[in-house]
C-alpha cells in the first residue's frame, strides 16, 4: 500500500512539471507569415519545417546584414547582395572577402527563391539554410568560425530577444542560424509590379519595341518557321524567367571552371551551371557565372553570334544558337533592331520593389 | 453463462478481423518505367553511346507528362482511373503510384496518355500545388506565356562526321497526344508494382523510321514537317509489359 501511494504522488510530480501551463509557461506562438505569390506564379513548395514566421524573417533579416558575421566584423551577407543591385554585388564581376581574397563566380541575385531547388551557381546546396551558413565560413569570404559566430551573437542582448521570438528561447545555434536567413531569403518576391507583369495584368502597354522583343524572347529559333526567334524562354520562361536547370550554354570551348560537375564528378556535367532568373537582370550586371558580359547587349550579342558549338556538354536546348543558319552565317541572327528589342523587353522586368520594400532593406 | 456468451463474441469478432483470405476492397498500383534500348538491358544516360543502324545517339532527357490512367479489364472495357498525373522524368523519376480506387481483380491491360486534355492543357499553370506533377516548377514541362505544356522532352546527342552534335524533340499540342496501351494479363488482387519496359530505340524506330541525321535533329512540334508527329507516334509504341510483382 504504502509504496502504491508513492509510485501514484511519483506519476503526479512527473505530469505536473512537465506540463508548461503549471508553471505559467506558454507554449511558444510566432505570427504567421503568408507569402504574397504574385498573380501567375506557380505554388511554391515551402520547407514544411521551417514555417515562415514574421519573427523568424526579422531575425534572418538581422542576421543578413549583420556584419558580426564575418572574422573581423567588416562585411555581411547584405555586402555582396545588395538590394539595390538585385541582391547581387554592386556591378562587381567578383566579390571581394574580409582579407582581401578576390571569390571566383559572380554573385548571384537573391529573389524568388522559393522555388529554387539547389543553390549556388554549381548547385551545391540543396537548401536555402545550408546555402547561408556556408559564406561565414568560405575562406575567400567572411572567413568566420560558424561556432564563433554563435558565440559573439549570445552575448548580443537584441539576438536574445529575437532568437526567443522566433524559436521560443534565446538559444542561438547553427542551424537556427540557418532557418533564420532561410525564412528571411525566402521572402524576398521579384514579380507582380514590373512593367511586364502590369502588362499581363492588363493594366499596362508594351511599346512597340518591347513587344517585338518580348516575341522574339518567346519564338523559336527555327529556319522553317517564317518569324524570327532569339529562343530564350527554354531556358528562362515562365513566370520565373528560369527554368532552375543546369546547363552549359556554350561560353567556352575549354572549360576553365567546370561548375556541376565539380560537385557530382560527373563528367556530363562539367560546364553546367545554373540558369539564372532574367527578373531585374538590368539590376544585377554583370552576366553570366564569371560577370564576363557587362551589358544585356553584350549577353545577347553572345547568344546571337558566339555560342561555342564545340562547347563540353553543351546544352541541347541551344541547338537553335549553333545551326547554320541563311547560308554561312551560324547562330540566331538577329538584326540589331530585334537585339535592342529584346534589351528593352528584358528591361520591363525591373520590379523596383526589390529596392524599396522596407522588409528587404537593412534594418541597423 | 453471460461470460460465455460475451467469450463467443469476442472469439467471432477476432475470427472475422483475422480471415487470412480476405481480399482488400481496394489495391494500390505502383508504375515503374523501365528504359531499354534495343537489345541494351539498361541505358545509362548522359555518357552511353547506343548504336542503331548508321546513327549512334546519347540520352540525355527523357521527360514526359502521363494522364488518362486505365485498366482494361478481361471483356475489354475501360475503367478510367480519373485525375491522376505523373511526371516521368528518366532515369530519376521513373515510378508513380496510382492511389485511385482500383477494385481488385483480373485485368487485361493498363493504358495511359502521355500529354493532356486540352482543358487542362490549357488551363491555369499556377493552380497546382508545390510538390504536384503538373505545377510548372515541377515538371519545367510548361511553355509559359505561349501556353501549354510539352507533353514529352527528349534530349541528347548524336555523332556526324566524328563530332557530337545536340539532338531536341520536343513534342507538344493536342494532335500530338499520344495514348499508349500495353495489354498483358493483371493480376491486381493486392498491391502490385507494374514496370513497362520502355524501348527508346522505338523512339527512333517503331512506325518511322527516323534518324536525327537524316530527319532533322530539332523540333518544338511547329515548322518541322510533320517530325513531332512521327515522333510521337512512335513514342506511343516504345512502351510494352515487362514485370507484374508484388
Amino acid at each position: 500500500m504504502k509504496w502504491r501511494i508513492l509510485f501514484l504522488i511519483g506519476v503526479s510530480c512527473v505530469a505536473f512539471t512537465s506540463c508548461n501551463e503549471f508553471w505559467g509557461k506558454k507554449p511558444h506562438v510566432t505570427t504567421p507569415y503568408v507569402l504574397q505569390i504574385p498573380n501567375g506564379f506557380p505554388q511554391p513548395d515551402l520547407p514544411a519545417d521551417n514555417p515562415l514566421s514574421v519573427e523568424g524573417i526579422l531575425l534572418g533579416r538581422q542576421l543578413f546584414y549583420d556584419p558580426i558575421l564575418s572574422l573581423d566584423s567588416s562585411q555581411s551577407c547584405g555586402s555582396c547582395h545588395s538590394s539595390a543591385f538585385g541582391f547581387t554585388d554592386n556591378g562587381q564581376v567578383y566579390s571581394t572577402g574580409v582579407d582581401g581574397s578576390v571569390g571566383d563566380r559572380n554573385s548571384m541575385p537573391l529573389h524568388n527563391l522559393a522555388w529554387h531547388h539547389h543553390f549556388f551557381w554549381d548547385g551545391r546546396s540543396p537548401s536555402l539554410r545550408e546555402q547561408a551558413l556556408e559564406p561565414i565560413s568560405n575562406p575567400i569570404e567572411m572567413k568566420e568560425d560558424v561556432l564563433h559566430v554563435v558565440e559573439k551573437l549570445q552575448r548580443q542582448p537584441r539576438y536574445q530577444g529575437a532568437f526567443e521570438a522566433a524559436f521560443g528561447d534565446d538559444e542561438v545555434t547553427p542551424d537556427r542560424m540557418g532557418l533564420a536567413l532561410e525564412q528571411f531569403m525566402l521572402a524576398i518576391l521579384s514579380g507582380g509590379e514590373s512593367k511586364f507583369d502590369r502588362f499581363v495584368a492588363g493594366t499596362e502597354t508594351l511599346t512597340a519595341e518591347e513587344q517585338l522583343g518580348f516575341q522574339l524572347f518567346n519564338g523559336e529559333s527555327n529556319p522553317n518557321s517564317p518569324t524570327p526567334g532569339a529562343d530564350c524562354f527554354h531556358c528562362h520562361g515562365g513566370a520565373l524567367f528560369t527554368n532552375h536547370k543546369f546547363m552549359n550554354n556554350g561560353l567556352d570551348s575549354n572549360l576553365t571552371d567546370i561548375g556541376l560537375g565539380g560537385v557530382t564528378g560527373a563528367t556530363a556535367d562539367h560546364g553546367k551551371f545554373k540558369v539564372p532568373s532574367l527578373r531585374n537582370v538590368a539590376y544585377t550586371a554583370p552576366y553570366m557565372h564569371d560577370g564576363r558580359f557587362q551589358t544585356l547587349e553584350q549577353v545577347i550579342e553572345f547568344y546571337n553570334s558566339g555560342v561555342m558549338d564545340q562547347s563540353p556538354n553543351l546544352d541541347p536546348s541551344m541547338i537553335g544558337f549553333i545551326q547554320t543558319q541563311s547560308g554561312s552565317q551560324q547562330g540566331l541572327n538577329l538584326s540589331l533592331s530585334q537585339r535592342q528589342a529584346l534589351v528593352a523587353f528584358l528591361n520591363t522586368l525591373t520590379d523596383t520593389r526589390i529596392e524599396t520594400d522596407t522588409l528587404y532593406q537593412n534594418p541597423f | 453463462m453471460k461470460k460465455f456468451v460475451f467469450s463467443l463474441a469476442a472469439a467471432l469478432l477476432v475470427l472475422t478481423a483475422c480471415d487470412p483470405d480476405k481480399k482488400p476492397e481496394i489495391v494500390r498500383l505502383d508504375v515503374r518505367i523501365h528504359p531499354t534500348f534495343g537489345s541494351n538491358a539498361d541505358v545509362v544516360f548522359n555518357s552511353q553511346q547506343l548504336v542503331m543502324g548508321l546513327d549512334t545517339v546519347k540520352f540525355t532527357r527523357a521527360d514526359m507528362i502521363f494522364s488518362e490512367f486505365a485498366l482494361i479489364t478481361e471483356q475489354g472495357a475501360r475503367v478510367d482511373l480519373r485525375n491522376e498525373y505523373a511526371h516521368i522524368s528518366l532515369p530519376d523519376k521513373s515510378t508513380l503510384s496510382i492511389p485511385a480506387v482500383i477494385t481488385p481483380g483480373q485485368y487485361a491491360g493498363f493504358a495511359f496518355s502521355i500529354g493532356l486534355d486540352s482543358a487542362t492543357n490549357h488551363g491555369d499553370p499556377s493552380i497546382w500545388s508545390g510538390p504536384h506533377p503538373l505545377n510548372p516548377n515541377v515538371n519545367n514541362l510548361h511553355w509559359g506565356w505561349t501556353g501549354g505544356y510539352i507533353f514529352a522532352a527528349m534530349e541528347g546527342y548524336y555523332q556526324e562526321g566524328g563530332a557530337e552534335k545536340p539532338w531536341l524533340y520536343h513534342i507538344a499540342l493536342m494532335e500530338n497526344k499520344m495514348d499508349v496501351v500495353v495489354m498483358a494479363p493483371l493480376d491486381l488482387t493486392d498491391h502490385k508494382t507494374l514496370t513497362l519496359n520502355m524501348d527508346l530505340e522505338k523512339f527512333f524506330k517503331a512506325v518511322h523510321d527516323l534518324s536525327p541525321v537524316e530527319d532533322g535533329d530539332f523540333s518544338h512540334s511547329t515548322f518541322d514537317n510533320g517530325l513531332a508527329h512521327k515522333l510521337s507516334e512512335n513514342l506511343a509504341q516504345s512502351f510494352s509489359f515487362e514485370s507484374l510483382v508484388p
